[in-house]
């Protein structure tokens, strides 16, 4: 079973330039989108927004199998 | 002037008199237009020490030379005069289609002098102007007179209008258009107000001259498409603002129970994902947009509906005065709506005198019986209706933070959030020194869309003082108050993050001159120091003080939430001035130097 991680803007950094990374999701022992971000080294607070399947949601979510979360990092702009 | 109506309307309401002049060459080279018009007649026509509340004062309403054009976002008007709120400059952005059909009428600003005997309205239809009675208007809501102009009008006809707030002499009432888009800040409803100029109705039908159509066109599409393919367009469309209320109160920006932490408790019940759940019946844009930010809200509770909250108006009439209920929020935001009062000051005068009445400052007495403490919604919406009426407590807090703490004393001048007497927008600055720099030095008091660099604090070190990042906020104080003078919206440039390049091209072949950013940075320097001098003119002994935060934000860490236990020292905060001054060119008290003002080519105004 696996989920996919959208990457966008300045996080491609985070997973050498890949714009999507597929992690397997384990029933009974599903992990949040707070537990990935550590596992990929990227600062929470980089994080503005999390949408899964187009719908936003908290970082403590847990991703399920096929999950689509995209991870909207910090406005550029200001 | 391509790219220009080419006519500024001047309308005296002491005397009726309306005249039209040709837009000067000269000012639209140097300020191109918007804000930029705004701060240049300003300066040079309001007479020195003039009384916002007085005939002297005046109302000056601006396009810029993409308004009205098929741009992203090309809606925005800017409103500027003399604050009462503040005694400094004031300029405010409002969204919509109001500067749109300014442009179609042949008009780039108006400019309305003296004071109305009556309460009037002024009347566009292209060529005929002309003011109108409004007496059967007077006294009436906001969105009830917009209603009611555009029955009798048509629907074509675009409206600014006030309500009591302005009517009653609210320092910081606010301007309304479309039922629920706001300039919100400073006081320019209450000059509006103290007019007696209740509303202003547009409709035009000319085209705007453009130098270079083909390239126009070429141009303009590549914005929209740049737009349209941009990936945080589904999620802007969606939540607009209120998206980043969860990631705010994540890092401790969210203002909460006056400012005293950067983290609210009940802050999941106001995310933007429950706001849309709860509440939003569809999106709204202004003139031109591709990604329409704007959410329109039912609150069934109270049979009510509202354009909003946006996330400014959650900080502060919801986590602010400790309200976790969004409808509650929502309903706070429909009622100063409807009563003209900006929605950020509101809930930062709701907000002190909460933990006035906490702290004993202010007593049953004084409250007429509220219970004013935080969470109570009931006392948030008397308050809300008490200022606009300028009734009871309300009469002081309508003063705003600064004055009302000065009256009150009690040590409660330490915990008014506001700086130049502007309240604190929606962003805790305990820990985020950009952030504090910003609002520190905006030049309409404590805004943050001058520079809204919370986010570059959270990149680069939220603790840092540093050179880079003095510059940072001072380029972005130069470059994205553009937007507002240029007469477009900044957030498809702020949201999508769509390349800032893509509008040279455009502004080019729509004006016929080439600019670069770096010319038009330029251009916003040269604002940045005219509307510091404009500062300096009116406010004898203006200096360094008046650029100081709230106390709270050097003495008194939060005890609470994501920055528990962080505060910026007095120490850093005199060393962001210092290095902010050096860099812009200013002496130690905060004034440009004479050599800054020639490089800007400000030397002949001000003298």
């Amino acid at each position: 079973m696996t989920a996919q991680i959208k990457l966008s803007g300045l996080l491609k950094s985070y997973a050498d330039g890949q714009p999507v990374i597929l992690v397997q999701v384990t029933e009974g022992s599903l992990k949040s989108v707070h537990d990935y971000l550590i596992s990929l080294k990227i600062p929470s607070e980089m994080i503005a927004m999390v949408l899964v399947n187009g719908v936003l949601q908290e970082k403590d979510y847990a991703i399920r199998d096929q999950d689509i979360v995209q991870l909207i990092p910090l406005i550029g702009g200001g | 002037m391509n790219g220009y109506a080419g006519k500024i309307l001047r309308v005296n309401l002491s005397t009726g008199k309306i005249s039209k002049e040709n837009t000067p060459a000269e000012v639209a080279k140097n300020f191109v237009g918007g804000r930029g018009f705004g701060a240049y007649f300003l300066f040079k026509e309001v007479p020195s020490h003039a009384d916002p509340l007085g005939p002297e004062n005046k109302l000056i309403v601006s396009s810029g030379p993409l308004s009205g054009l098929l741009i992203p976002g090309a809606g925005k008007c800017d409103f500027t005069c003399k604050s009462p709120l503040t005694g400094g400059y004031a300029s405010s952005s409002l969204g919509g289609l109001f500067t749109a059909e300014m442009k179609f009428a042949g008009i780039d600003s108006i400019i309305f002098e003296g004071i109305s005997p009556k309460p009037v309205y002024l009347f566009i239809e292209d060529n005929k102007i002309e003011l109108r009675d409004a007496s059967f208007l007077w006294g009436k809501g906001t969105i009830t007179a917009e209603k009611e102009l555009k029955e009798m009008l048509g629907e074509e006809f675009q409206i600014a209008v006030i309500g009591p707030g302005g009517e009653n002499g609210v320092s910081f009432a606010s301007i309304n258009h479309d039922y629920g888009r706001q300039a919100g800040r400073g006081g320019v409803g209450t000059v509006m107000g103290i007019k007696k100029l209740k509303a202003i109705t547009i409709r035009g039908t000319n085209s705007i001259p453009v130098a270079d159509l083909e390239g126009y066109r070429k141009a303009g599409i590549a914005l929209y498409k740049s737009c349209k393919e941009a990936e945080g367009l589904k999620f802007w469309q969606s939540y607009g603002t209120p998206g980043v209320t969860s990631w705010a109160n994540e890092v401790g920006a969210f203002p909460t129970l006056n400012f005293s932490a950067g983290s609210f408790e009940g802050a999941k019940t106001l995310y933007g994902q429950v706001m849309r759940e709860q509440i939003v019946v569809t999106d709204k844009g202004c003139f031109g947009c591709p990604s329409p930010c704007g959410k329109y809200s039912r609150m069934k509770r109270y049979d009510t509906q509202v354009e909003g909250p946006e996330y400014e108006t959650i900080g502060m009439l919801g986590s602010n005065v400790g309200l976790a209920d969004i409808q509650d929020v929502a309903q706070a935001n429909y009622l100063c709506d409807e009563l003209g009062i900006d929605t950020i000051s509101a809930g930062s005068v709701i907000g002190w005198a909460m933990e006035c009445f906490g702290k004993g400052i202010l007593t049953l007495e004084d409250t007429g019986g509220i219970e004013l403490r935080f969470g109570n919604v009931q006392a948030v919406f008397s308050l809300i209706r008490q200022i606009a009426a300028k009734e009871g407590l309300g009469d002081l807090l309508s003063q705003g933070v600064k004055k009302a703490s000065a009256a009150t004393g009690k040590g409660s001048e330490k915990f008014a959030i506001h700086v130049k007497g502007m309240e604190q927008s929606a962003y805790a600055t305990h820990n985020a020194t950009a952030m504090l720099l910003a609002y520190m030095t905006s030049d309409v008091g404590a805004h943050h869309n001058r520079a809204w660099a919370i986010t570059y604090d959270i990149q680069v070190g939220r603790e840092k003082v540093t050179p880079e990042k003095v510059a940072h906020v001072i380029w972005l104080q130069n470059f994205r108050p553009m937007f507002d003078v240029l007469g477009a919206c900044r957030l498809q440039w702020v949201e999508l993050s769509i390349e800032r390049d893509l509008y040279v091209p455009a502004l080019e072949a729509i004006t016929g001159v080439h600019r670069t950013w770096e010319d038009l940075e330029k251009v916003g320097a040269r604002i940045w120091n005219l509307t510091r001098l404009y500062w300096a003119r009116e406010n004898d002994g203006f200096d360094r003080q008046w650029d100081m935060p709230a106390a709270r934000f050097y003495e008194d860490p939060p005890t609470t939430g994501a920055t528990a236990g962080q505060i910026t020292s007095l120490d850093n905060v005199n060393k962001l001035l210092d290095i902010y001054y050096e860099q812009r060119g200013w002496e130690s008290n905060g004034l440009p130097m004479p050599t800054t003002l020639e490089q800007l080519g400000l030397t002949e105004l001000v003298a």
